[in-house]
């Protein structure tokens, strides 16, 4: 009876599933379906959710409209970079406030906490007249640098590396080993759902920025792809929307590589450390 | 195993962009802005004997907008130009260009910065503000001393009327290069579809209702409008132009969008949407350029540069007409050209390369083939016969008596009311009349301040 | 036992040396990048600054401004309405879409929890920029089916009514993959005793849910409230995107006229607006805070 009744939900439940499934996927099917057509039809109804024509030029017009692979090399740059430092410079704290006791710990961490209330409107103006005045106005490394703060990485962090049991340090202190060597050879790896969510959260965060660069960024050569794609859609008067949806495309394909990488931590790093609680 | 994987792929990522990213991340230098005075001092004394005795090679740099081909474009020009003058190297920069106001913005961040160009492309959209703000130096002198080499530039060639919009109080800024204007883009196909015959010059607004009506229709489930309306500041100039109307009054001190005849220009506008239904709903993201070829829009009001993307998809079924009259006929036009910075360096190489661009044959019989309309008259006589549209000559005889688009140093914000209007009046959200009166209240604050 | 003490008292400060070394970057950056702009913003909100001058000491000047400008308050209802309509749809919808994919069974949650996080991974301007081409009134595709359907063409992008439920469908499309993965992993670790207890008491499917499932997830819904409130009152890209912020600026978000500001060289107003934000974003969450004991249960057992 019991058993029965699970099945009955499970089907409904899965259909349901589908269903919605099918509906958020739509906009992607009709975005590869338009990309594939030939510009003068993009906008022909009715609209196709499955490619039937396979105008695969589009793509590469795009690299010829715009300078797209300087965008993603930008984007790989400032989002590899970015996404490197932080990882380490995140670690490095979190493993502080787990692990070691000091003066002021909880006022730091709560500080650090509290830049997740701080907007990046606010922050960004006086970053402006700072970047002008040393000279690191339009530059990637600019765009780097804010990306680096990560409150919501630090709190994961901790919290997973709070569930490890301490024995593994008093061990390896016994064998004279350095607070370095704890976090790096012992604490780290046993992190690594953490660190492999935090990792790619801030790489797709800052992939995904636009407004730093929004604001920074002038030169065609040095801008991100979600800037790039603005810049693409921005020449409407002689561009179709084929064209346009192509570059879109194009350039969610490393987050989605990146995505199914990581995804499969997600739930661990994100569940051992409390975040429910 | 795993998470080498992901490592490997971080740092391949990091190598491709290092790659693309051309050397090291920190690449900016801050240079020394000269302050305006000195910039000006500096052009007085510039002169032809500088250019004698100035072998050794000299580096500027120009802004340009990033659009499709620009860079091919501008290598092509800069290679012809070192041929007559291989000491100067001319360097570019490309600023994304999604409407001048933006491009304006970023132009003036650049020169805030220290990174600023010596020549700028910029079009009557902004050379009041650049000029206003002393950002823009003056000709007159380098003209004075270099009477002969104008000459042979063919500065002197250049349609007075397009040029205007560049001398200012007096003073010369630049040479008109290009510009362009509104027609009506036809498309035959549509035309021939339903038997109606192309329109002639002196056709008004009834027939142009009358046409537009018969050109709307519904084949195969898929509609056919009649026309598109215009809500951007340049189209919609144009219609105000043909109503004896206008966004500001003759010297651009006070608004007239309140005007019976400016409201009654935007009802019409208004009117082909939601009375007649002959043009879809104004959005930004529509594509009326494919949709024009594809034959989904009839009539289109557009300029000279859409017939690169008509050429680049060899859509060959179209002929251009005058915008019909509505009670008057006054054709509008925008030029644009080469202003030298007053941040530049090299203020006598900047203006010899800008004349160069603006009037040189070579620059404007191949760069403005299929993009603006020239402003030397011989290359307009030269050229527009050649090409299609078949009406092209419309253009040259239209210089004769355009009248310019108004752009106050303010534009920006006079553009930014002016848009936030006309989105309000198309969505339904304020009759025309209120729309008008608040926005003609607002933009006479801007140009009061 | 002197000689420990010592020891003891060396290896601590050690400790604290390390423990600071280790916190340093962290902190350096967050002064630097966060710290140091916020503390800034508020000087410059009484300065004159354009991009060719340095800033000037004015006083009150752009405070007045601020304080008589009409379009404040409407920019303000717009973020507001934003957030009244999707904080609430976020935490619900974002729940219910949990409880769904966690009775389909160990397989296809896995799946459909990948499928439905795609939209919230990708870039928002991107999608954005596709969504507004849908969202055509004429030629767009979400109106040539509801033509189909039987119901008028919607001016989804020309209304200042419909450009509102533009944002919020888009939205919510976006990004309830977000609280729907930190219910699905909160609803993982209810420890299925609970469950077992419930159901030994007698308790049905709706009372299982509401007695132990729901007090379980508090804290998550907490997280799940406070982080989307300030998400969305930052909400930038939809409307920059979609609507420009129009028609009029009946969709313009405070985020999105700080920008318009900036951008017509009024930087110093742009900084008290951004000032203003962050006051509003630290007055939300403080409350939250202060209300979360009412309701929170941290409860482990």
């Amino acid at each position: 009876m019991k058993k029965y009744n699970l099945k009955k939900t499970n089907i409904v439940s899965n259909l349901l599933c589908l269903v919605i499934c099918v509906i958020a996927m739509l906009p992607f099917m009709w975005m590869i379906a338009t990309s594939l057509r030939l510009p003068v039809d993009s906008f022909r109804l009715p609209p196709s959710f499955f490619p039937t024509v396979f105008h695969y030029q589009n793509y590469v017009e795009v690299f010829q409209k715009v300078p797209l692979l300087y965008y993603i090399g930008n984007s790989f740059l400032v989002s590899g970079v970015a996404t490197l430092v932080q990882c380490i410079v995140t670690c490095m704290a979190s493993y502080a406030f787990a692990r070691l006791s000091f003066k002021g710990k909880n006022t730091i961490f709560i500080i650090l906490l509290s830049g997740l209330m701080i907007p990046v409107q606010t922050t960004v103006i006086p970053i402006f007249i700072m970047y002008k005045k040393i000279g690191l106005m339009d530059t990637r490394l600019g765009i780097i640098l804010p990306l680096l703060i990560n409150p919501l990485g630090i709190f994961i962090m901790k919290q997973f590396m709070e569930s490890i049991p301490k024995s593994y340090d008093e061990a390896a202190k016994l064998d004279g080993a350095t607070h370095f060597s704890i976090l790096f050879r012992i604490i780290a790896p046993m992190t690594k759902p953490a660190i492999v969510t935090v990792a790619v959260l801030a790489f797709v965060a800052s992939w995904n920025d636009f407004y730093r660069p929004l604001i920074f960024i002038t030169s065609p050569d040095k801008m991100t792809l979600p800037l790039g794609m603005t810049a693409l859609s921005g020449l409407m008067r002689n561009t179709s929307i084929s064209i346009i949806l192509a570059g879109i495309l194009i350039s969610s394909v490393p987050l989605i590589l990146i995505y199914s990488f990581g995804q499969r931590y997600f739930v661990q790093g994100i569940s051992l450390s409390g975040l429910k609680g | 195993m795993k998470k080498r994987i992901l490592s490997i792929l971080l740092v391949a990522a990091l190598a491709a962009g290092t790659l693309f990213g051309c050397g090291s991340v920190k690449e900016e230098t801050n240079e020394t802005t000269k302050t305006i005075e000195e910039g000006a001092a500096d052009a007085k004394t510039a002169s032809n004997a500088d250019s004698i005795t100035n072998t050794e090679p000299v580096e500027i740099t120009i802004a340009y907008p990033s659009d499709d081909g620009a860079e091919e474009k501008l290598n092509i020009l800069i290679e012809e130009f070192n041929k007559s003058y291989p000491n100067i190297k001319v360097n570019y920069v490309l600023i994304p260009f999604s409407s001048w106001p933006d491009y304006i913005t970023k132009l003036k961040t650049m020169v805030a910065g220290g990174t600023g160009p010596d020549v700028a492309r910029l079009a009557v959209e902004g050379i009041q503000s650049f000029v206003a703000d002393g950002m823009a130096l003056p000709f007159d002198d380098f003209i004075a001393e270099n009477a002969d080499l104008m000459e042979e530039l063919g500065v002197n060639d250049i349609h007075p009327n397009i040029n205007a919009p560049f001398q200012i109080d007096g003073k010369t800024y630049g040479f008109a290069w290009d510009w362009n204007n509104i027609v009506m883009f036809l498309n035959k196909d549509v035309f021939a579809e339903k038997n109606i015959e192309l329109p002639s010059a002196d056709w008004d607004k009834d027939k142009f209702l009358e046409i537009a009506q018969a050109l709307t229709y519904e084949k195969d489930g898929e509609k056919v409008y009649g026309t598109v309306a215009p809500t951007d500041y340049f189209t919609v100039t144009a219609w105000l132009y043909n109503n004896n109307a206008s966004v500001l009054n003759e010297d651009m001190t006070k608004c007239t969008l309140n005007s019976p005849e400016a409201i009654e220009t935007i009802q019409f506008l208004y009117d082909l949407v939601y009375k007649y239904g002959v043009a879809p709903s104004p959005s930004a993201g529509l594509d009326t350029s494919n949709l024009f070829m594809n034959g989904q829009i009839a009539m289109l009001g557009n300029g000279r540069w859409s017939i690169a993307s008509l050429a680049n998809n060899n859509f060959e079924d179209y002929d251009i007409q005058a915008l019909p009259a509505l009670s008057t006929r006054q054709s509008s036009f925008g030029s644009g050209s080469f202003p030298v910075l007053s941040s530049t360096k090299h203020p006598y190489e900047a203006m010899l390369f800008s004349s160069w661009l603006s009037a040189s044959s070579f620059s404007q019989e191949t760069f403005l083939k299929t993009d603006s309309v020239p402003s030397r008259i011989s290359v307009m006589e030269k050229i527009l016969p050649t090409m299609l549209p078949e009406n092209g000559m419309l253009w040259r005889e239209s210089a004769d008596v355009a009248k310019s688009i108004q752009a106050p140093k303010q534009l920006t914000d006079v553009t930014a009311v002016f848009d936030k209007y006309m989105s309000l009046i198309f969505a339904n959200e304020i009759s025309v009349e209120d729309g008008m009166n608040k926005a003609t209240e607002e933009i006479d604050a801007i140009l009061a301040e | 036992m002197a000689g420990n003490k010592i020891r003891s008292m060396h290896i601590l400060k050690k400790e604290t040396f390390v423990a600071y070394l280790f916190v340093a970057p962290a902190l350096i950056l967050f002064l630097l990048f966060v710290g140091y702009p916020l503390v800034a913003s508020f000087y410059l909100m009484f300065c004159d600054y354009n991009l060719i001058t340095s800033p000037q000491f004015v006083g009150l000047k752009n405070i007045l401004k601020f304080l008589g400008d009409k379009e404040v308050p409407l920019v303000m209802m717009s973020s507001l309405k934003l957030l009244l309509v999707l904080v609430p749809a976020h935490v619900i919808l974002g729940l219910a879409l949990a409880c769904l994919v966690h009775r389909t069974g160990k397989k296809m949650s896995t799946a459909y929890r990948i499928i439905l996080y795609i939209p919230t991974i990708m870039t928002t301007v991107s999608v954005a920029t596709a969504w507004s081409y849908l969202y055509d009134t004429d030629f767009g595709v979400i109106n040539y089916f509801l033509e189909k359907l039987g119901i008028d063409k919607i001016p989804w992008l020309n209304s200042s009514v419909w450009a509102f439920w533009a944002i919020v469908i888009f939205s919510i499309w976006k990004f309830v993959g977000t609280p729907f993965l930190y219910y699905y992993i909160g609803l993982q670790n209810i420890p299925t005793s609970l469950y077992e207890a419930a159901e030994i008491d007698g308790a049905n499917r709706r009372q299982k849910f509401r007695y132990v499932t729901l007090p379980m997830l508090t804290p998550t819904i907490f997280m799940v409230v406070v982080l989307s409130m300030i998400s969305y009152i930052q909400c930038f890209d939809e409307p920059y995107v979609l609507t420009q912020g129009g028609p009029g600026i009946s969709t313009t978000t405070v985020s999105l006229y700080i920008y318009r500001n900036f951008q017509a060289q009024n930087i110093s107003y742009a900084s008290i607006l951004s000032v203003f934000l962050f006051v509003i974003i630290m007055i939300v969450t403080i409350i939250q805070f202060k209300i979360s004991d009412k309701w929170v249960n941290y409860d482990t057992e």
